[in-house]
């Protein structure tokens, strides 16, 4: 490497960094943070004592429920966005769980390949039973949301701001938020997305839509954000219905929230993050009431299995350039079931109760997708890519 | 009189604005070039300020249990890379785009746009430990060593890192960004 080529590029990267204008943080700013910072530990450590605040907007099942069944939600006899007709034809709900991008081509887990008729770069999918895939997408400088048929086609263009997508794990619902702070959610077997109540604070930035609910429908629909406020701790998660004022999720005492279980009755999330210790700790806890079920520091962002039984995990600790391992555990009582090491995880998803899909990266710098089975069986190969070490390009994306 | 409540009250209050003093002037000092390392890592003007607000919050509640003064800045930096990569992990990352129009002053620039932005559309591309790697080495001027210790990663990690990103750079800009390089092809 040419000294020369060094002094360009920090030259160039001090011009750039130029843009990042003037600060403007005060002590009572930092000092506000700490606060927030302190409060959100000391509200772990008393772990379910701020449960009885419990969210009136949530649906009554999650709020009396605490297990972990497949079957306890939605409640029986109600009809679920998946019984509405299908636009594509069978009329039967289909399961994408287990699909991934690679390049600009979708490998559906059910049905053919194929390339979105989209422009620009595809940022994030989502599927739904339905049969439609809703992208965000770059189209030049602009952000577009397009939904588009299981061949591609388009179909129906949404207005939304660049905040992401979030859905359900049955793929009968997908939320974004608009760009008048509203949540919007669009479910299988319509159209037209519903509109939920609270324009969300947009200051900063806008909402990010966490999960949505399961049971959602025209009628009742919950939806998990994350706002950029002026609290403390200059983010809040919230549960948002399509009535009423929004609901803070504090009694969770999470940092941040990975995932919901498929019935909505436990969430995973970070409840501590030690940055002088390196010491990152997740834990699995009851929505309803904010109970801790198990925690650990040995992994971490862990996802529930299809059935709920299970939560698929990483290292947390970042070594290296990527994580290290994928780890399953049991969901509610966080005993380790199943661990993978074999390169770099780049993503990693659920295909079904019993296996997962992880992309990950060998240090020859090969680029692999891989389906593991929680029994340890030999992962099987899905893809191979050429790439290079240390280089994300290549790298298999697994849809949402 | 004081009670031993009043007294213990003041010594509190005694130690709370040492610290308070202290910190205000670390903050005056450093916090602008610390968002500027936040804003390199990050691409986003606002993501930075939330970023080096949480940082700086960490920092204040272990104020003194960060003896050496002169590990002040290592140890905000660590939590930067941290709170960056840890937002890679976050389902959703809004797109970085590069700032178009630069503020006035600071810098004298000897380069033109389309070379600034060439070079950090490669940064922008790196995966988000590299990417560290070359805003300490390049932008920070870290040492190698320093910059391992500050990610958690070997020595090694970092050169190879910092290589892949100087070939990167080279494959995807148009000439050469060496001074004078162009002139010297002629």
């Amino acid at each position: 490497m040419s000294t020369h080529d060094e002094q360009a590029f920090t030259e160039a990267l001090r011009i750039q960094a130029v843009g990042a204008g003037t600060p403007t943080l005060t002590l009572d700013d930092v000092r506000g943070r700490a606060r927030g910072i302190r409060r959100r530990r000391a509200a772990v450590v008393a772990g379910g004592a701020a449960a009885l605040v419990a969210a009136a907007v949530l649906p009554v099942a999650l709020l009396v429920g605490g297990g972990s069944s497949p079957d306890s939600l939605p409640p029986a006899g109600t009809p679920t966005v998946v019984d509405t007709a299908n636009p594509e034809g069978s009329g039967e709900p289909v399961s994408q769980l287990g699909s991934w991008l690679e390049g600009r081509t979708i490998h559906p887990a059910t049905g053919e390949p194929f390339e979105p008729d989209v422009e620009g770069e595809i940022a994030s999918t989502r599927w739904l039973s339905d049969g439609r895939w809703l992208l965000a997408t770059y189209p030049g400088t602009d952000y577009a949301l397009v939904a588009v048929d299981a061949r591609g086609e388009p179909l129906t263009a949404y207005e939304g701001v660049d905040s992401g997508l979030a859905s359900d794990d049955a793929g009968t619902a997908v939320a974004w938020t608009g760009a008048d702070g509203r949540v919007r959610v669009l479910l299988s077997g319509s159209e037209e997305p519903v509109v939920l109540a609270a324009r969300l604070d947009d200051r900063r930035a806008a909402a990010r839509p966490l999960e949505v609910l399961p049971g959602c429908t025209p009628q009742e629909c919950v939806a998990l954000v994350e706002v950029y406020d002026d609290s403390p701790d200059g983010s809040s998660q919230l549960a948002v219905g399509l009535q009423g004022q929004p609901q803070r999720l504090d009694r969770l005492g999470l940092l941040s929230i990975s995932d919901v279980s498929p019935d909505g009755a436990l969430v995973a999330g970070l409840v501590e993050a030690d940055e002088l210790e390196m010491r990152y700790c997740s834990a699995v806890v009851v929505f309803a009431t904010g109970e801790e079920l198990w925690r650990t520091c040995d992994a971490g962002t862990f996802r529930f299995s299809p059935d709920g039984t299970r939560v698929l995990g990483i290292d947390p600790n970042l070594d290296g350039l990527g994580h290290s391992f994928t780890e399953v555990r049991d969901a509610l009582d966080g005993t380790v079931v199943g661990r993978y090491e074999g390169g770099t995880v780049f993503d990693e998803t659920w295909a079904s109760g019993d296996s997962y899909l992880v992309s990950i990266q060998t240090n020859a710098g090969e680029n692999l997708l891989l389906r593991v089975g929680v029994d340890g069986d030999e992962p099987e190969v899905l893809e191979r890519v050429a790439g290079t070490p240390g280089d994300p390009e290549g790298m298999v994306r697994l849809t949402g | 009189m004081r009670t031993a409540t009043e007294v213990r009250t003041t010594g509190t209050r005694d130690e709370q604005g040492r610290v308070d003093a202290e910190f205000t002037a670390y903050l005056h000092a450093r916090q602008g070039a610390l968002l500027r390392t936040a804003y390199l890592l990050t691409g986003d003007r606002h993501q930075a300020e939330d970023v080096l607000q949480t940082a700086l919050a960490k920092l204040y509640l272990s104020w003194d249990r960060v003896r050496e003064r002169e590990a002040l800045d290592g140890y905000v930096r660590r939590i930067l890379v941290n709170e960056t990569t840890s937002l890679w992990r976050r389902p959703f990352k809004r797109r970085e785009r590069a700032t178009d129009v630069l503020p006035e002053g600071g810098v004298e620039p000897t380069y033109d746009e389309g070379q600034r932005a060439a070079v950090w559309a490669v940064v922008s591309t790196l995966p988000p430990k590299a990417r560290a790697v070359v805003v300490l080495r390049y932008y920070e001027g870290l040492t190698e060593s320093e910059t391992a210790e500050v990610l958690g990663v070997s020595v090694g990690t970092v050169k190879s890192q910092g290589s892949r990103a100087m070939a990167l750079l080279r494959d995807r800009t148009p000439g050469h960004l060496a001074p004078g390089s162009r002139e010297e092809e002629r």
